[in-house]
């Protein structure tokens, strides 16, 4: 593999972290609308 | 027809939420009181 501790880990934990919470964002959304909304 | 007020309500959560760790990156690039 490349060698380690290039990219710093902070880094990698906050942009991972928006991704999740951008992704779990659009299941939440999806709830509230089309099939499953119950609207 | 665009629906630019969804646009516009994303875009101001984006840039609300990159401010947060913008202001992290800023001082650590300049040394500041972290």
């Amino acid at each position: 593999m490349a060698g380690t501790g290039r990219v710093p880990l902070w880094l990698v934990a906050t942009v991972g972290g928006i991704a999740v919470i951008t992704v779990l964002g659009i299941f939440i959304y999806g709830s509230y609308s089309g099939i499953g909304s119950s609207l | 027809m665009i629906n630019w007020q969804v646009i516009g309500q994303l875009t101001s959560l984006a840039m609300i939420v990159l401010v947060g760790p913008a202001v992290i990156v800023v001082l650590s690039l300049r040394k500041g009181d972290l």
